[in-house]
């Protein structure tokens, strides 16, 4: 196993580096930042002067090699917008979005396995219905517009919540943000526990556990349940990814300063250096992430085994 | 194997402990019992080094920490502040006599030799100090001279009629601040003379500025100003509709019944100082006729652009100048909405069949930008100029742009915070310059005059002359001045300016 996981770190060094050169490459050929960063009746003079100030009158190879030598010291360089050092930058707004994302993850497992459970226990009911009806929706709003209907509804019309910001921290300044980053996340979780538990069900293992005698209650919880999770593990992975993205939109509509709005006004301003910061961090988590579920994985399913003999 | 059970199930629940435990940690700010007014903006301040960035929202925040050594009212005016009185020595020394017994915030005395490190720091004069962005407007300043403790003369190399406009922009820094740490400090601490102190900046989320009650100009009415970056505009609306954010700017026309329906609401306008015209590019053989660009202007129907794509929310401008500005000419005359006319211009000039042109804009930098090139490109196919829009990002559009490469016709929204319309004929009608498609030799005239009188009058008389000259021998389609809208809670008594600045010194809460 440890020669698997040693094989699999390996791989994720080199998706790392691929994606630092498309990062590098796409962020620079899209536009000249000076352009963007100053007024459109700037000099050329005051341009040039700038230019050569951030390095980028290097040829992009150079500029490349550059960026990596610095980075694995763990300076990515100066805020073109900012002028501040693009990590120092990163890290001041990445616990507000982990944060929105631990409480999207957490909030959409709250809510997702018992819809899922009750939705397969009590399949073709009404309520399976309306649950499954619920997790459709949730999968096909498209976020940007249940964000603004929440803002509508919940923050302008009953004044429930507020509308955005960050409040210093405060609990409610997430809830919005997270139903509406956690819509689709919900839903998917919904619908995998409900059909991984269907298919449990069926088991032979979970007759027999019927057979022996236990109640409906550990047989459901023990039996079903725990193994009809495996699936959730596997998905978790891919959706921690998915909620990066999906914050990107999320926080720019609700003015939440966490790393996806840093994310998209970088790229408006061609701030590189704070994009490819964003980009290396947030794939070098997914990356990490999806190889911690790899090991959790043969935790939690003693039946899969890495190593396998050739 | 029972055990295992049992750890896994209580990893679950420690996963949930931890959970409520931060829910609970995250403690509710609790505001005071102060007067204090919030501001959205769409994006967030970058640097509070007020010669260090180039935006608005960043000034609006420095303009509440620093003063400087001349201002403008709300009607573009020059007026004194922290400078007692100015005048001219001869056209190129100018010579401030300053207010005495100003301190920083931070106790450092202002007087004659802030002022000369200030000029000689953004004039680049100080030798080791990083170059500041906005160097090129300063390049004029040969040497800035103390006279005396209250006294001093800035001597420049030629004269410079909008010299006293880049004075008014020009905050002053302290100098021991900022000599300690090569001014890495002032970004984030600033320290002014201005009316607010910085209390605290969240990044991302909000700053805060608090009044300074000794302020030299008497103590603020406002204790608390607050900039929130808010960078969806529904969302901005939102919050002022709840009252949590009392102005925002940037309202579109479309907005506009939303916020008025609201009974603790108000939109307020006020004439921008911006100009939007179609760049013609007389480089171009078939732009080189006279009649063909006079042909253009006969052709778009501005009046009926302010009103269908923007509302009514602008004024048609002559030429390049709105009204507010030196250098609008009194006597103007319009180009008369006349597609006959501009077919037989065009038949005239050797295009009886019309011809096929594209017009390059921006996407979205400027009010409704491609909705107005879509109506301009539809008016010039009607009368034969059968044109193309070309819609492309911001990014695009200035790389294109600086390296000169237009179509026949592009878009422009043209800022200028002098109230002068020397700054933009400089930029865009000099032949020459980075932005200049055309050139008349009586219009360099003209603007070379302009730029290098000093006399108000006869700087002003100079100025009109370009316009009218450009009028006559037109290289742009002149279009309009748009109005900047608010959104304004009416609990507070606030007026907007045309430079886009929001200051709240002065403002009051009822």
């Amino acid at each position: 196993m440890s020669k698997y996981l040693i094989r699999r770190l390996f791989h994720s060094i080199i998706i790392i580096i691929g994606i630092s050169i498309v990062v590098f490459l796409i962020s620079r050929l899209t536009g000249d930042p000076i352009s963007v960063m100053v007024d459109f009746d700037t000099s050329e003079k005051d341009r040039a002067i700038l230019r050569k100030e951030f390095g980028l009158d290097e040829p992009l190879p150079v500029q490349y090699l550059f960026f990596m030598k610095n980075a694995l010291r763990g300076n990515f360089g100066k805020s073109i917008r900012y002028q501040e050092p693009s990590l120092d930058l990163v890290l001041q707004r990445l616990p507000a979005t982990i944060r929105l994302i631990i409480f999207t993850l957490f909030g959409s497992l709250f809510f997702a396995i018992p819809i899922g459970i009750i939705s397969a226990l009590k399949r073709n009911s009404f309520f399976d219905l309306v649950g499954m009806t619920f997790t459709f929706l949730g999968q096909s709003i498209p976020s940007f517009w249940l964000g603004i209907m929440l803002i509508m509804i919940v923050g302008v019309h009953f004044r429930w919540l507020p509308i955005s910001g960050y409040g210093g921290g405060s609990l409610s300044y997430v809830i919005m943000p997270a139903i509406t980053l956690g819509a689709v996340t919900m839903a998917s979780f919904a619908r995998i526990t409900r059909s991984s538990m269907l298919e449990v069900l069926s088991m032979d293992y979970v007759q027999t556990a019927r057979a022996k005698g236990l109640s409906e209650f550990i047989v459901i919880v023990k039996h079903t349940l725990r193994n009809a999770l495996i699936p959730i593990v596997t998905i978790l992975g891919l959706h921690v990814a998915l909620l990066m993205g999906g914050a990107v939109i999320t926080e720019q509509i609700f003015a939440y300063p966490g790393i996806g709005w840093l994310a998209i006004q970088s790229i408006y301003n061609r701030d590189f250096p704070v994009i490819q910061t964003i980009v290396m961090l947030v794939s070098i988590g997914i990356v990490f992430t999806n190889y911690i579920i790899d090991i959790i994985y043969t935790i939690i399913d003693p039946r899969i085994h890495y190593e396998q003999k050739k | 194997m029972k055990r295992k059970k049992i750890s896994k199930v209580g990893s679950i629940l420690i996963g949930f402990l931890i959970f409520f435990v931060m829910f609970m940690s995250w403690g509710v700010q609790t505001a005071q019992g102060k007067t204090r007014v919030v501001v959205a903006q769409g994006v967030e301040p970058t640097r509070l080094d007020p010669d260090m960035h180039r935006e608005t929202p960043t000034n609006n925040v420095c303009l509440h920490i620093y003063d400087a050594l001349l201002e403008r009212n709300k009607e573009g005016e020059i007026r004194l502040d922290l400078a007692d009185s100015w005048r001219y020595l001869d056209d190129t020394t100018l010579e401030f006599k300053l207010r005495k017994g100003i301190k920083f915030s931070n106790g450092e005395p202002f007087n004659a030799e802030v002022v000369k490190y200030n000029f000689e720091r953004v004039a680049g004069l100080i030798p080791g100090a990083k170059k500041v962005l906005h160097s090129a407007d300063f390049t004029v300043i040969k040497e800035v001279k103390v006279i005396d403790e209250y006294t001093v003369q800035i001597i420049k190399k030629k004269p410079h009629p909008l010299f006293l406009s880049f004075v008014a922009q020009k905050y002053m820094v302290p100098i021991e601040y900022t000599k300690r740490d090569n001014f890495e400090g002032l970004a984030t601490k600033p320290v002014g003379t201005g009316p607010y102190v910085l209390k605290s900046w969240m990044k991302g989320s909000e700053l805060i500025l608090e009044a300074k009650k000794d302020y030299w100009k008497g103590a603020p009415k406002i204790d608390e100003v607050v900039f929130r970056p808010i960078p969806e505009d529904s969302t901005r609306i939102s919050e002022l509709k709840v009252g949590n954010v009392d102005i925002i700017a940037n309202l579109k026309p479309d907005n506009i019944g939303e916020v008025k329906a609201q009974k603790h609401l108000e939109v307020k306008f006020v004439p921008s100082n911006r100009t939007s015209m179609v760049f013609i590019n007389a480089e171009m053989d078939k732009m080189k006729d006279v009649r063909v660009r006079k042909a253009i202007n006969h052709a778009i129907d501005v009046p009926s652009l302010i009103k269908n794509i923007f509302d009514g929310n602008g004024f048609r401008v002559s030429t390049l100048s709105p009204k507010h500005f030196v250098g609008w000419d009194p006597k103007e005359k319009f180009y008369s909405y006349d597609p006959e006319r501009a077919k037989k211009l065009l038949a005239e000039a050797g295009f009886p069949n019309g011809m096929d042109v594209a017009i390059l804009t921006p996407r979205g930098r400027w009010l409704n930008d491609v909705q107005a090139c879509e109506a301009i490109a539809g008016m010039l196919t009607k009368v034969g100029i059968r044109t193309k829009v070309n819609a492309v990002e911001f990014g695009v559009f200035a790389r294109q742009t600086q390296a000169r490469q237009i179509p026949e016709l592009m878009y422009a929204s043209w800022g200028n915070q002098h109230f002068n319309v020397l700054h933009t004929l400089d930029a865009v009608a000099r032949s020459g310059r980075m932005f200049s498609f055309y050139k008349s030799e009586k219009v360099d005239d003209y603007i070379d005059k302009a730029a290098m009188t000093v006399h108000p009058d006869k700087h002003t008389e100079y100025l009109q002359l370009a316009l009218r000259e450009m009028w006559e021998d037109p290289s742009f389609g002149f279009l309009y001045n748009l109005k900047d809208i608010y959104g304004v809670n009416k609990r507070l008594v606030w007026e907007p300016r045309p430079d886009e600045d929001i200051n709240l010194y002065g403002a009051y809460v009822k």
